[in-house]
């Protein structure tokens, strides 16, 4: 298990590296929706001195930080697999001696860490500096903080593992990873802060495993929660984290049993 | 992934049917076209039926792209659930905003997908080598070859937005009905030539073909009120990337506003030149084109 966790983190980080144009496209790319929300939730506050029981310091705390880290959790692996199977390379993928879950999650952490350094952290740096993006006051709140981003990768990758799968019996991944992009833009808080949804759908939000992506890293650092209390949804992200990466392993079998392999 | 044969060998689609003095290649070939705008409406519909052939996949894909423009919808709904206003443009206001932009950035996508291509596909790869063999148009042929028809339900979309918004609105005069589809043509010209200027860096600097990404997530600012934002953003939105003139510019004549009213009427002078202006920089940098001879 650890070296299949090692040579597939090792993999992640030399196929980011190789793409530095991309990374630093994808910071472009943020930073300028990050800009959009700001402009447009200042302009928002202008006027009043709460939304959805939130003040502005920290609603746009919130959005900012909540936007920042898609691009450390946002897995492609979902894309990755449709195309392995698309090409038939997913017969090459499966004669290697390790296991295929483990080390995809590995590479894609390995993806997310050279993002987190190439684009999360300079982009949280540039959002604290220009953007009055607040830096958490507690001390425990970055361990904590960095324990959450560790889970909410760990959603994002079950989850695009098993739309990843699902193409292996649909044959075709496009339209699923519209879907994918939209639920998650939709429900993890990364476009759209959860507390604005109206109450009872609010409620059903938050029981999904989206609200883990986004939302759950969002509240932890603009310290909404005491110490204790904070616990709470860190939990909730852990067992949905476990739950997704489980359910991965499962599918896989059955997936790999009825996988056609197409020529190429 | 398997292209239905109907679709690919059913009715074609030019105008003389098989059999008559144009068809030398029998089977159903309609001849040689008779103008150049036939030629190009032969070969547009040729990809749509390339396109086509893979019915789920389309479908899907239209699916998809709607759900993600309709992300928006439930942002704009949930915001203003909460509060009547941002800095005095109300729901509908922002709606009729959103739709007009949204009508334009999907008829960007249907016809100018080319873009994104352009890189990768043309550059690096060299498929510019068969377009330049050809005797017609290079941009042109690279757009059709990207011809985007998935992404009409997204004009659909941003036109139910406009209509959802216009019993909360003040009634239009019939000028503005009738000026309603030219702003919406310009709009689509102003996106287009901006993200086409851009794209002549493809041919200077040899990259993976994501830069004009950014430029185009910058137009995302189109969607909202211009005075929301800082002043510098504001000029930088009028002048260096001009995409207040795609939406919000004509919008804020139908809104009632007279701040704009220039913007507004130059809109159609702007779109129209500066894609004019940004077609013949392309021309020019395509001189610069090195095939990779692969």
């Amino acid at each position: 298990m650890i070296p299949t966790l090692r040579t597939g983190l090792a993999l992640g980080v030399k196929l980011a590296l190789a793409y530095r144009f991309e990374a630093l496209v994808q910071l472009l790319s943020a930073s300028v929706v990050a800009l959009l929300s700001w402009s447009l939730w200042t302009a928002v506050f202008r006027d009043r001195a709460t939304v959805a029981g939130q003040d502005g310091p920290g609603m746009i705390s919130y959005v900012l930080v909540a936007w920042l880290i898609t691009t450390f959790y946002g897995s492609r692996v979902d894309q990755e697999l449709a195309a392995r199977f698309r090409e038939g390379l997913i017969a090459v993928d499966l004669l290697r001696p390790w296991d295929l879950h483990l080390h995809t999650y590995a590479r894609d952490l390995g993806r997310a860490g050279v993002a987190l350094l190439l684009s999360t952290i300079p982009l949280l740096l540039l959002a604290g500096s220009l953007l009055g993006l607040k830096p958490p006051e507690q001390l425990w709140t970055w361990p904590v903080f960095a324990l959450s981003l560790l889970l909410s990768h760990a959603i994002g990758f079950g989850f695009a593992f098993l739309v990843g799968l699902a193409s292996f019996r649909l044959r075709n991944a496009a339209g699923l990873t519209h879907l994918k992009a939209t639920l998650i833009g939709v429900f993890s808080g990364s476009l759209i802060p959860l507390d604005l949804f109206p109450e009872p759908i609010r409620s059903l939000v938050l029981l999904l495993p989206f609200q883990g992506m986004s939302h759950t890293p969002a509240i932890l650092f603009t310290e909404r929660l005491p110490f204790v209390q904070a616990m709470g949804p860190l939990l909730v992200q852990l067992l949905w984290a476990l739950a997704l990466m489980l359910l991965g392993r499962f599918l896989l079998r059955g997936a790999l049993r009825a996988l056609v392999v197409q020529g190429g | 992934m398997r292209p239905s044969s109907r679709s690919v060998h059913g009715p074609s689609f030019g105008r003389r049917p098989a059999g008559q003095p144009g068809d030398t290649f029998g089977s159903g070939y309609p001849g040689p076209a008779r103008s150049r705008l036939g030629l190009w409406l032969r070969y547009a519909a040729m990809r749509a039926k390339v396109r086509l052939a893979y019915r789920g996949d389309f479908a899907l894909h239209a699916l998809g792209d709607l759900l993600v423009a309709g992300i928006a919808i439930v942002f704009l709904v949930s915001l203003f659930s909460h509060i009547p206003h941002i800095r005095g443009w109300s729901f509908p206001e922002i709606l009729f905003l959103w739709g007009m932009g949204e009508v334009s950035t999907g008829l960007f996508f249907v016809l100018f997908q080319g873009l994104w291509a352009l890189n990768q596909q043309y550059l690096l790869r060299g498929e510019m080598d068969r377009v330049l063999l050809r005797p017609l148009d290079p941009y042109g042929q690279i757009m059709v070859d990207h011809l985007n028809l998935e992404d009409l339900p997204i004009v659909l979309l941003g036109l139910a937005m406009i209509g959802w918004a216009l019993p909360g609105l003040p009634a239009f005069s019939l000028a503005q009905w009738l000026l309603l589809p030219l702003f919406l043509l310009c709009g689509v010209l102003v996106l287009a030539g901006t993200l086409t200027l851009f794209s002549c860096l493809g041919f200077l600097i040899h990259h993976r073909g994501t830069a004009i990404g950014v430029v185009y997530q910058a137009s995302a600012f189109n969607r909202y009120p211009l005075d929301i934002f800082p002043r510098p953003l504001q000029r930088l939105l009028t002048f260096v990337l001009p995409f207040a003139f795609i939406a919000f510019f004509p919008a804020s004549w139908y809104l009632g506003r007279t701040e704009w009213l220039l913007g507004a009427a130059v809109q159609p002078l702007v779109g129209v030149g500066l894609f004019v202006g940004a077609r013949w920089l392309w021309g020019r940098a395509l001189r610069r084109y090195r095939s990779p001879g692969s």
